[in-house]
């Protein structure tokens, strides 16, 4: 689904003591399908831009169009619009099992396909499906939200929004708290469906899943797009100067560069990858 | 001298699913030891156990060489500091000053006493120049650093940090990391147990303990422990950076000597 | 990031703000009263209650609190300005001072005056109590509290129990304000809206709100409780204060000058005082 930026900017607070700009006129133009992730330190505007995306935000001057959807800062929209508009877009935030509250697993991963309309019967199919590409199976269905354990609970409100199935899902932070195993397990869902025809957005600061995951990546800093194209790219570059980290490959990969291996130019996603371009390096 | 000594730890928050199984284990005085594990592994309630805060509780557990009962509990936690997982939900007061000196006022420390110790441990974890600040302007990092403050001026024995890092930024995670080392120099006899699920963080540890399901599946090193690969693999823990490499590397052919030890010396032995 | 501005303490040096806050809360209890009194005829209402709100304005003023920080909390003031002035008009009255008939229904002059003299009450102490919030940080307030409240614990009263609630509900408001941001925001992403619907609907989504909201409540409140325990806390037990507020000349003035437009208002009650009467005005 094509999404627009034009010259957006958002500004907190405004006309009160603590007003800031979060967005300071930012273009960006996404199509085709990629996995975009999008980084930069807290407080970048990284979230704020996403929130714009399912029109939680409404800019304060420039606009954002979502598909037919036109988010300007004073343009009229329907609630149904709305409504439409979050159908397609899905928002999964940071430590989203806050978000929970219903009395059964089934009713809370139902709430949002119910929200947009969906006969009550298919949304409960839909749950049912969502829950089993998480990886939960009937016994959760009937058991309360609250007694699951911590990642059980964040499995569940992915679902969540899963089972509406958004056409472009972003994902804020979303392995934050989660240990490394429940990490992969949930960022190799994301790819999974990303290969299923579904734009995934994904907003983090962890450059590892940058590198593991992303086919582009875009840089939020002070309210500004810093940088904007492919992963490898950012990486070569120096990250510090937006208050990130290498991804540990990409670091080691860099290190030895520098006192002279020379490394194929290619993507290492993973720690094998590195691993194969020194063999080669070393062959040469 | 053990610092924390535990034999034959049960518990059970409910009878059906035991938490912890069996735990022994002991600690040294002056150790950095991480204790590690997946999500639900029983990492955190075995810290809560060491920081008095369930009652029912079956075994041994000797701390400061006192059994951990409740007459003891004061005199224990007046040498024991933990800083838990979220930073906003352990930040009692409003301002930073206020909330390093939160402890110092439930141990009834003379208030002439508390601004030259609120200064100093301020100055430790780097946190002077926000004395006045809020918690709401500050970040993650910055309060778990606080956090530890508040620990520090009760000038502990023991340090317990209950996924201080799970919570942050990467920023935050190395301001914490860095303060760790920081104090590991400044008072070499503070002893630090660290419940995370961090590798790269326990790689820096003196000990590693590994906790599945309950049990302690590996204690040793950190060299010792992470050449364990095949059971992190199925206690679902990574291995750190270095390590994952060295067995990538191995499985393409390329020699890593045993002697090995760190990515520095691997990043050497490349680029001979 | 929450918009309300009424109740913020805003960082300053002023005069008012270095007032002890036990003086402080002295005075402006003082000052309410005043407000309250009754005075002789309208024209000494209305004279005495607006030299006071030009007092307040200048209180305002000294504590640099922005006269449009007020101006905007009198904004909900309107709908009670309307709503007040419908209940008195409506009530039957005994009176010849017609402002003018609606057909036989007579509204009577004493009816709008009643209304705007409730309006001056309450505009007078939304200033006071803004100038007391954005001049006093909440941990003083609780502290006024405990203060105040000391002598009762000999009767088994518990005061310093109540002020340390206190003290961390005011704490934690910014924290729970910014749960409510999220959670809203995360379920307005699963297709709730907030501002449109049915009763039915309404019920829905606020119940969407309040659950997760005392979920998330009642874990930091465990979770602050196991901190505070660990750090040593016992009410019971013997405790020093870091906080030790002090006294000064300020305080002095302060209350001085509080106690003297009481004084002031309350001998003019009293005594039936009519200035406008002294220079042989007649007013009603």
């Amino acid at each position: 689904m094509p999404i627009i930026f034009k010259d957006v900017k958002y500004v907190y607070g405004a006309k009160t003591p603590f007003e800031y700009d979060a967005l300071n006129g930012i273009d960006l133009t996404f199509e085709g399908h990629k996995l975009t992730a999008i980084v930069g330190k807290t407080g970048s505007g990284k979230s704020t831009l996403v929130q714009h995306i399912n029109a939680l935000l409404r800019p304060t001057s420039g606009e954002v169009l979502i598909d037919d959807f036109v988010n300007g800062p004073k343009n009229k929209i329907k609630a149904k619009e709305i409504k439409e508009l979050r159908k397609k877009v899905g928002l999964v935030f940071q430590f989203p099992e806050y978000q929970l509250f219903q009395e059964t697993v089934e009713k809370d991963v139902s709430f949002a396909p119910k929200n947009f309309g969906v006969p009550r019967e298919e949304a409960i199919e839909k749950a049912h499906e969502a829950l089993q590409r998480v990886g939960l199976d009937e016994s959760f269905y009937s058991r309360s939200p609250f007694e699951l354990s911590g990642g059980e609970k964040r499995k569940v409100a992915i679902a969540g929004i899963l089972a509406a199935h958004p056409d472009v899902l972003i994902l804020d932070e979303p392995t934050a708290g989660l240990d490394p195993a429940a990490s992969k397990e949930t960022m190799d869902l994301f790819k999974q469906i990303h290969s299923e025809g579904t734009d995934v957005f994904l907003v983090t600061h962890d450059m590892n899943l940058v590198a593991r995951y992303a086919d582009r990546v875009i840089v939020i800093d002070d309210g500004r797009i810093a940088f904007d194209g492919d992963p490898k790219a950012l990486f070569n570059e120096d990250l510090e100067q937006y208050s990130l980290d290498n991804p540990d490959i990409y670091r080691f990969a860099k290190a030895l560069t520098k006192r002279g291996l020379k490394l194929p130019t290619r993507d290492l996603r993973t720690v094998e990858d590195l691993a194969k371009a020194i063999k080669e390096a070393k062959h040469e | 001298m053990a610092l924390i000594e535990i034999n034959n730890l049960n518990f059970a928050y409910d009878e059906e699913r035991p938490t912890l199984k069996n735990i022994s284990l002991s600690i040294e005085a002056g150790k950095y030891v991480a204790l590690i594990g997946h999500n639900g592994s029983g990492k955190s309630t075995l810290a809560k156990i060491i920081a008095g805060l369930f009652k029912k509780v079956e075994g041994d557990i000797k701390i400061f060489d006192l059994p951990l009962q409740k007459e003891n509990l004061v005199k224990i936690r007046s040498q024991l500091g933990i800083v838990f997982q979220n930073p906003d939900n352990q930040f009692v007061a409003s301002s930073v000053k206020e909330d390093i000196a939160f402890g110092l006022e439930n141990r009834a420390i003379p208030h002439d006493e508390m601004d030259p110790i609120i200064n100093e441990v301020a100055e430790e974890v780097g946190m002077e120049k926000f004395l006045d600040a809020a918690p709401e302007n500050l970040s993650g990092g910055q309060k778990q650093r606080v956090a530890i403050a508040g620990t520090l001026a009760m000038k502990p024995r023991l340090l317990l940090l209950d996924e201080a890092t799970s919570m942050l930024d990467p920023r935050g995670k190395k301001e914490i990391l860095n303060l760790i080392r920081k104090m590991r120099k400044d008072n070499p006899e503070l002893t630090i147990v660290s419940i995370t699920h961090d590798v790269e963080e326990a790689a820096l540890a003196d000990e590693v303990i590994v906790l599945n399901d309950g049990e302690i599946v590996l204690h040793g090193t950190p060299e010792e422990v992470f050449a364990h690969r095949d059971i992190l693999a199925q206690v679902r823990l990574d291995a750190p950076f270095f390590d994952s490499l060295v067995v990538a590397l191995k499985a393409e052919g390329v020699a890593v000597p045993d002697d090995i030890k760190d990515i520095k010396a691997l990043e050497d032995y490349l680029c001979r | 990031m929450s918009s309300t501005v009424l109740g913020r303490y805003v960082p300053y040096q002023s005069f008012i703000h270095r007032m002890d806050s036990r003086a402080k809360l002295f005075a402006m209890i003082c000052l309410m009263v005043t407000v309250f009194l009754k005075q002789v005829n309208w024209a000494m209402t209305f004279l005495v209650g607006g030299l006071f709100l030009v007092f307040i304005m200048m209180l305002l003023l000294l504590s640099h609190t922005k006269i449009t920080t007020f101006l905007k909390s009198l904004r909900t003031l309107w709908f009670m300005a309307i709503f007040l002035l419908i209940i008195y008009i409506l009530i039957p009255r005994t009176s010849d001072w017609i402002a003018f008939s609606i057909g036989t229904f007579n509204v009577y002059w004493d009816s709008i005056l009643d209304a705007a003299k409730i309006l001056v009450r309450l505009m007078s102490m939304i200033a006071l109590m803004l100038v007391f919030s954005a001049s006093t940080k909440p941990l003083e307030m609780s502290d006024a509290f405990e203060w105040y409240m000391s002598p009762l614990k000999y009767i088994g009263f518990p005061s310093h129990e109540l002020a340390m609630i206190l003290s961390i509900a005011l704490r934690f408001i910014p924290t729970i304000l910014e749960d409510v941001h999220r959670i809203m925001n995360a379920q307005a992403s699963r297709g709730v809206d907030f501002k449109h619907g049915g009763v039915k609907a309404k019920v829905r989504s606020v119940i969407s709100l309040i659950v997760p909201l005392f979920v998330s409540a009642f874990m930091r409140s465990e979770e602050l409780a196991d901190a505070m325990e660990c750090r040593g806390y016992d009410p019971k037990g013997k405790r020093t204060k870091y906080r030790i507020a002090h006294f000064s000349w300020r305080d002095l003035v302060g209350i001085l000058v509080a106690a003297a437009w009481l004084g002031l208002v309350i001998a003019s009650s009293v005594t039936h005082f009519d200035l406008f009467a002294v220079f042989g005005l007649e007013v009603r």
